[in-house]
């Protein structure tokens, strides 16, 4: 059963928490507040981070060659770094205009380093994140990532025909370890991310079913099972029905609002609370519909499907069900306090409508003379009228009552349910 | 206002939008009904077609580059690609059992076209696109996956570091391992595009689903309970609302003669005038500040005070009684019948708070409501009955007329008013 505090408002799931300077740097630059555009933006940092520290590390390894001749390869991979870190401050430019430099930068570095080292150092490889572009471009934007994902491949063909086997830069031993790493740093690359999505899809995924049941929990306050059932089959279709058996019950408490006079709000609320608690979990034990509470009046029917006979029935046992509860009821304010019930049975509109309040309720003969019924009827009793007498049959054991004047029936004879038989 | 459909509501997202040949053989050997795993066995459906047009693309190439030579490498290509295929069949054995042979096939595969063709035709670059496999076995067969991640990633070192560069079946063809290198890079490059695409497409449409559904509980929020009292529970933290309020101001109105007339009528008619009925008095409510409490049978029922301005809220509510008479004046007949209006008002003590769990719901209680419940009830068609204390409140903002003393059920004698119109001042 749900549970109010978990319709009342499910948190969010919240993200990682990183620490602070991890945090400043992959937020670097953003400012939108879509917060889907700022995860796209908060990968292409990451990325260009990523870009940046492998051109200065190639920098600093070809360092180690203290020759000059690899001083306008570092220099073009230094170029690289920087432009890389600059990446973050594209984004306030526009959604994708930091991803579309990411994009440009990374052919480049990516390019040259291949023509730098050769093609056997396999520095190529990292045309193959090119599939990543779909972290960070929209998914509307397709025709675009698509059109960068043909480019890569294009640029990976043309460096096949262009780019020399071996490069100037660097030696045999050295470009069989870049290619090592080359690789190794696609698969590493490539795997992590989609193990991110993976565990956003996961996320979502728990999210949504947590987010259904709070809209369904919420749903079934608004409407009974039944009625949310067809409007779900035929949503255009008003809810309109007449039904001519409905069985209306109408309780009141007596003597509530003089006890609750001097008590706090918060006692007189959960002194309710409690009692209208009980009335609910009887309603749905005895296959009831709770239609709704006015006050300290409570409103239930049955045979909403058609059926007078088993409607009336089960309406009888809940309201049986309902004395009980009351009994048990502790005083509140000192005084104790009584159920007045009142109960017929007859023809009914039941419907949906809306506007401030979306509702189900019933109107008609029905619901007139059981409220009736309940303000004509006596503290502890439950005062039936003579068709719902005549609908529930022998389940019950009755008192007659006799003739009694109801304000707008005139003289009725009316009943008082005793037990059931 | 919301409609009503909106909140009703359930589809859940559909897969992403494949045509249907390919749905249908990526879908292919599906049995079991757990959503998760169905996405998981989708999805090395779709890796196994990826796998068989890989294979057939390598075969036409090498058919056009080399269709003699390569026999066995055609027949390979052949074999693989009908296997691939072939590995959805292995679901009703298990929720990963496809996705296991399928790994194992490409790796198998994989290290076998290496060694035929030589480490220098780059087909190692395949490896790079182990993290795929993780979506076929998924979070909760994480173990699983990072075996054969490792696989992979060791098939990778071996495959660089151990295999022959020119490979064992034509080791003078070092044309063919130029245009196998630039083909298998591409063929990469788009596999992980489309794979990446799909995978991002389902996170796409499950997070705007969830957009859907919290908008969905917002609203039914909204329906149950007033915008303030929902914000208190949610952004405020409140456990429970328990108010009293001194001086609130309560209005009942109720459709007179309205079972009669409904009588013989159909019932989406009834529904329709009540419908509009109740609407017009919400959107008056909404007009005077006043709040709209609920609606009982074709009684209407509204109070003034709730947020704290009381007195300024009783005169309101009194404004709001006499623009429901001229609307209701407005309102077309139900059936033959023109239907009037009967009001009753008071000003007292109250208690408001929330009730109920499962079906829970913002209500009144006390005094205030009692009497003013009485007021209607004992009141007059087209008129606005009030009672003294209401009428002492608000006496300056209104013309009253008096009507003397009544007998009032559970309350005895009281002496009171019918509202007129606005004072002029």
């Amino acid at each position: 059963m749900a549970h109010l505090r978990d319709l009342i408002g499910v948190e969010r799931a919240a993200g990682f928490r990183l620490p602070r300077w991890l945090d400043r740097i992959v937020t670097a630059g953003i400012v939108s507040s879509d917060p889907k555009v700022v995860r796209r933006q908060m990968i292409v940092n990451v990325a260009a981070l990523a870009s940046a520290l492998n051109s200065i590390s190639r920098v600093v390894s070809m360092s180690f060659y203290g020759s000059d001749e690899f001083l306008l390869a570092q220099g073009v991979s230094a170029l690289f770094a920087v432009a890389a870190l600059l990446i973050h401050w594209m984004h306030r430019f526009g959604d994708n205009a930091g991803a579309i430099v990411l994009i440009l930068v990374f052919a480049a570095s990516a390019s040259a380093a291949t023509y730098m080292f050769g093609l056997q150092a396999q520095v190529q490889v990292y045309f193959v994140l090119a599939g990543l572009i779909w972290f960070v471009i929209g998914l509307e934007r397709w025709r675009f990532a698509v059109g960068v994902i043909v480019a890569f491949a294009a640029i990976v063909l043309m460096l096949f025909e262009v780019a020399p086997q071996q490069g100037s830069a660097v030696s045999e031993a050295t470009a069989r370890w870049t290619a090592v790493q080359s690789m190794v740093n696609a698969i590493t690359i490539n795997s992590v991310m989609l193990f991110y999505a993976l565990f956003l899809l996961q996320r979502a995924e728990h999210d949504l079913e947590r987010q259904t049941k709070r809209a369904e929990g919420l749903l079934s306050v608004v409407l009974p099972s039944a009625v949310a059932d067809r409007l779900r089959a035929a949503p255009d279709q008003p809810i309109a029905d007449r039904i001519d058996g409905a069985t209306i019950l109408f309780a009141d408490l007596e003597g509530f609002t003089s006890a609750a006079h001097a008590e706090p709000p918060e006692v007189v609320v959960a002194y309710l609370d409690r009692l209208m608690r009980s009335f609910d979990d009887a309603c749905r034990e005895c296959g009831v519909e709770k239609i709704k509470s006015i006050g300290d009046a409570y409103m239930a029917a049955g045979g909403l499907q058609g059926d007078l006979k088993s409607g009336a029935i089960a309406v009888g046992h809940f309201a049986l069900g309902m004395l009980r509860h009351a009994q048990a009821l502790p005083p509140l304010g000192g005084h104790k306090l009584r159920l007045r019930i009142g109960i017929h049975a007859g023809p009914a509109i039941a419907g949906v409508i809306g506007g401030t309040r979306i509702s189900y309720d019933l109107w008609g003969d029905a619901v007139n003379v059981a409220s009736r019924m309940e303000s004509h009827g006596i503290a502890g009793r439950i005062h039936v009228s003579d068709a719902f007498r005549r609908a529930a049959g022998d389940a019950f054991e009755f008192e007659e009552r006799g003739e009694t004047e109801v304000r707008d029936l005139g003289r009725v004879r009316t009943h008082f349910l005793l037990r059931a038989r | 206002m919301t409609r009503l459909r909106d909140l009703i509501h359930a589809e859940r997202p559909g897969g992403f939008p494949l045509p249907d040949w390919l749905a249908r053989i990526v879908s292919a050997g599906i049995i079991s009904t757990d959503p998760k795993v169905v996405r998981r066995q989708r999805f090395t459906g779709i890796v196994a077609f990826a796998c068989a047009a890989n294979a057939a693309s390598h075969l036409v190439i090498n058919w056009l580059y080399e269709p003699a030579t390569l026999v066995p490498v055609h027949l390979y290509n052949a074999v693989f690609a009908v296997a691939a295929l072939l590995v959805t069949r292995l679901h009703r054995f298990g929720e990963t059992a496809a996705a296991s042979a399928l790994a194992m096939l490409i790796f198998i595969g994989t290290m076998f076209a290496i060694w035929m063709l030589g480490r220098d035709s780059q087909l190692q670059v395949y490896f790079t696109l182990a993290g795929v496999m993780l979506f076929m076995f998924g979070m909760e067969n994480l173990r699983q996956f990072l075996a054969w991640f490792a696989v992979a990633f060791i098939a990778l070192l071996v495959a660089l570091n151990v295999a022959p560069p020119d490979g064992l079946l034509l080791p003078e063809g070092s044309q063919l391992r130029e245009v196998l290198a630039s083909h298998a890079m591409v063929n990469a490059i788009i596999i992980n595009g489309l794979v990446i695409l799909y995978a991002l497409t389902t996170l796409h449409r499950t997070e705007a689903e969830l957009e859907r559904q919290y908008a969905r509980s917002s609203a039914l929020m909204q329906t149950i309970l007033p915008p303030r009292i929902a914000d208190r529970l949610i952004s405020g933290g409140e456990q429970k609302i328990a108010d009293r309020v001194d001086n609130l101001s309560v209005l009942f109105a109720d459709l007179v003669g309205f079972t009669r007339a409904a009588h013989d009528l159909p019932p989406e008619r009834v529904i329709d005038y009540l419908d509009d009925f109740v609407r017009s008095f919400d959107d008056l409510c909404a007009l005077h500040g006043v709040e709209k409490i609920k609606s009982v049978g074709d009684c209407y029922m509204a109070a003034g005070g709730l947020a704290g301005a009381q007195e300024a809220d009783a005169i309101s509510l009194g404004r709001l009684a006499l623009a429901m008479l001229e609307a209701q004046a407005n309102r077309p007949p139900l059936g033959d019948t023109r239907l009037k209006l009967r009001i009753g008002i008071h000003i007292g003590n109250a208690t408001a708070g929330i009730i109920g769990d499962v079906r829970f719901s913002y209500d009144v209680w006390g005094d205030a409501v009692n009497m003013a419940s009485r007021m209607e009830s004992y009141g007059a068609p087209d008129r606005i009955h009030v009672s003294e204390a209401y009428r002492l409140a608000t006496g300056a903002s209104f013309v009253f007329e008096e009507r003397g003393e009544t007998e009032i059920r559970g309350i005895g004698q009281a002496r009171t008013y019918f509202l007129v119109a606005p004072r002029r001042p």
